[in-house]
């Protein structure tokens, strides 16, 4: 046999393997379909319509920090940050010693059809604010923003600059028109009015969005690679968790989503200053004390280029840039993400208390 | 397998099948240049589809089965007039006339996925909507005509929001048609690329790129991703994407409008009605929260205690 051409023997067994595989998967994922994500204790402590504020039950003494308040993404549910035992960052930030609390926006409805960028921002968000200064009678907390929750904590902290002591931003946009953000470039002839005319918008709608962002890894290799994996319980499981929480996203109100696509996308409002809210212009060099930004290097929706300019944008003296090699999910999940991020941070936090 | 099967009854077929394919294997294994026998089991299962299959299974088994198909490709590829198999490029040709197929299935489907809201069907719309039963209906024939002519009579408003309704549609379906082609210059591209790569590489690559069915499908799935990379950040791809989603959101809000009047005529709830409650519910909220007492405003920064070090006094 020359050697330009493959061994139908070895394709054979290979095909033969990957039929074995196949099998095993299938017959595994039964089990693994009952996987739950989520691994740490926390109690309810606020609500209001379907927001939530969570308290997370301490694992190690404390590190004597002031607590730290998460806010997440509304486009997906904030789990992900507390999926299973090692792939947990909530659970790094526990074992380092901080006082969590994390913001779960819940599923809107038709209700909240209306629910705009200044309700969940100067209404949610700063009343779940209060409420950890009002628990811990401390003028200000520390602010962890994750991805869309990043825009809305920026945005907080040039509104409200005296309530938080120290802003993290991770996997965050701030400049949303760089070459490299392809969902950018797709929604800048969106008529967003007609849009939001129709009501909330699925999360199955956006779910299909960010697919086809990578449409053959994300739809086809995928699978094929979960199969390579075999029968391997753990592996099946943690790719369920994963499974479901991708596609566990909550419909977007309305009115949200709209002012979202055309100021920040469509507008960049952001990097200009003109995001107004409740008569109050959102002006980042308000944003004085110290900021850590995490960004991930090969992150596809959430490109670097869209994180890294906050340097010039933000007024603060004390600004920290990191950078994690590893895409924007691999941030929650992955291994070099939980060695590198919560120490990371609760060291950063440690050294400004 | 020795495991005994577990779980659902899919699972225990799958296993039962596998079973009979190591036996084939084995029986087999003496001429393995045919690799036919290695697939008997695939296409049973997948000829049960629709009979009960999970829905899981029916949507990933196409995944799957288009991975067998390449498999199937690879092994059948006509020995060469020496006997020798076929060189490494045929064989690549085969594996690539099973991925433009796939292509071809997934242009259609990818069409729909970034559409925001799927469109109607217009005729069975028309039909349970806009029409009584054995009512006037343009034929197919007679429709671009009857989009363009004056709404006449009793039900002129009615003709009209038909008129309507038809050409929104027709401009989403156009739409389609000119992502379609885009899908179409992607399957291209990506064959090129995928040949141009697979020549390059050799099966004794480094990394064996191309020394397997899995590394060649990965390979095929990088070609595409470049490719479909570099025409969804063209502008033209990423007007379509509005578009698409714009005659999409066009034709749902015609439709709901039409809902609307129904909903009006038999004297049940409208999503006006409800949205004018909602607006009404949260200004009534807002006034609420602006009358309660205001908080106290935030205790002060505390300023951190100046430590002053003082030289210790010298004896006296």
């Amino acid at each position: 046999m020359s050697s330009a051409t493959p061994d139908p023997q070895a394709l054979a067994a290979e095909m033969l393997e990957f039929g074995r595989r196949l099998s095993a998967t299938l017959t595994g994922l039964g089990g693994a379909a009952h996987a739950r994500p989520g691994c740490s204790e926390k109690k309810r402590v606020w609500s209001e319509d379907k927001v939530t504020l969570y308290r997370y039950e301490p694992l190690a003494r404390p590190a004597g920090v002031t607590p730290i308040l998460i806010c997440y993404a509304l486009v997906n549910r904030p789990y992900m940050m507390d999926l299973q035992v090692d792939r947990s960052l909530i659970r790094g930030f526990l074992d380092a010693g901080l006082d969590v609390y994390l913001i779960d926006w819940g599923y809107p409805d038709g209700g909240d059809r209306f629910n705009d960028l200044d309700d969940y921002i100067r209404g949610y968000l700063h009343r779940c604010v209060q409420q950890v200064l009002d628990t811990h009678q401390i003028p200000s907390v520390n602010l962890l923003g994750v991805c869309q929750g990043g825009t809305f904590s920026l945005c907080y902290t040039a509104l409200y600059p005296q309530r938080v002591k120290n802003l993290i931003t991770m996997v965050t946009p701030v400049d949303f028109k760089t070459p490299e953000n392809l969902l950018s470039k797709w929604v800048q002839g969106l008529d967003v009015n007609l849009l939001a005319q129709g009501g909330n918008v699925s999360g199955d709608c956006l779910n299909g969005i960010y697919l086809s962002l990578m449409p053959f890894r994300l739809t086809q290799q995928k699978y094929v690679d979960m199969v390579q994996g075999g029968a391997d319980q753990r592996q099946l499981e943690n790719f369920m968790r994963m499974e479901r929480w991708i596609f566990d996203s909550p419909d977007q109100a309305a009115a949200a989503l709209r002012q979202f696509v055309q100021w920040f996308y469509q507008e960049n409002r952001l990097v200009d200053g003109s995001v107004t809210l409740g008569g109050d212009r959102v002006d980042l060099k308000k944003i004085v004390q110290p900021v850590l930004n995490i960004y991930a290097s090969k992150d596809h929706l959430v490109p670097p280029s869209a994180s890294v300019p906050l340097a010039r944008l933000v007024g603060t003296a004390d600004y920290t840039a990191h950078a994690v090699e590893v895409g924007h999910i691999g941030m929650y999940v992955s291994a070099r993400a939980q060695r590198e991020v919560p120490s990371k941070i609760a060291a950063w936090l440690r050294e400004r208390e | 397998m020795t495991d005994t099967p577990r779980g659902d009854p899919w699972s225990s077929t799958v296993a039962q099948m596998q079973q009979e394919l190591l036996q084939l294997w084995l029986k087999t294994s003496a001429a393995p240049a045919d690799g036919s026998t290695l697939f008997e089991w695939w296409p049973k299962i997948a000829a049960m589809a629709g009979s009960g299959l999970p829905p899981s299974f029916q949507q990933l088994g196409a995944v799957w089965e288009q991975y067998f198909n390449l498999g199937r490709a690879m092994l059948q590829e006509p020995s060469g007039e020496d006997g020798k198999g076929a060189d490494l490029a045929s064989r690549a040709r085969s594996f690539a006339v099973v991925m433009n197929t796939w292509f071809e299935q997934l242009s259609s489907q990818l069409g729909q996925m970034a559409n925001f809201r799927t469109a109607p069907d217009a005729q069975l719309w028309w039909q349970t909507l806009m029409q009584p039963p054995g009512a006037w209906a343009p034929g197919t024939g007679a429709k671009a005509a009857a989009m363009e002519f004056a709404a006449l009579g009793l039900t002129r408003e009615r003709q009209e929001a038909w008129q309507k309704f038809s050409r929104l549609l027709a401009q989403f379906q156009e739409v389609q048609t000119q992502l379609a082609a885009q899908w179409i210059k992607i399957g291209a591209e990506t064959t090129k690329k995928f040949a141009a790569r697979v020549s390059a590489a050799g099966p004794d690559a480094p990394g064996g790129a191309t020394a397997s069915i899995k590394s060649l499908y990965d390979l095929w799935i990088e070609c595409a991703e470049e490719v479909y990379g570099g025409v969804a950040h063209s502008p033209e791809y990423c007007r379509l994407i509005a578009d698409l989603a714009n005659s999409s959101n066009a034709v749902r809000a015609e439709q709901q409008r039409e809902l609307e009047s129904w909903a009006r005529q038999f004297d049940l709830p409208t999503r006006a009605e409800v949205n004018s409650l909602h607006h009404q519910v949260k200004e009534l909220r807002a006034q609420l929260r602006s009358q309660a007492s205001p908080r106290p405003p935030p205790p002060p920064i505390p300023k951190k205690k100046r430590v002053v070090r003082r030289r210790p006094r010298a004896p006296k």
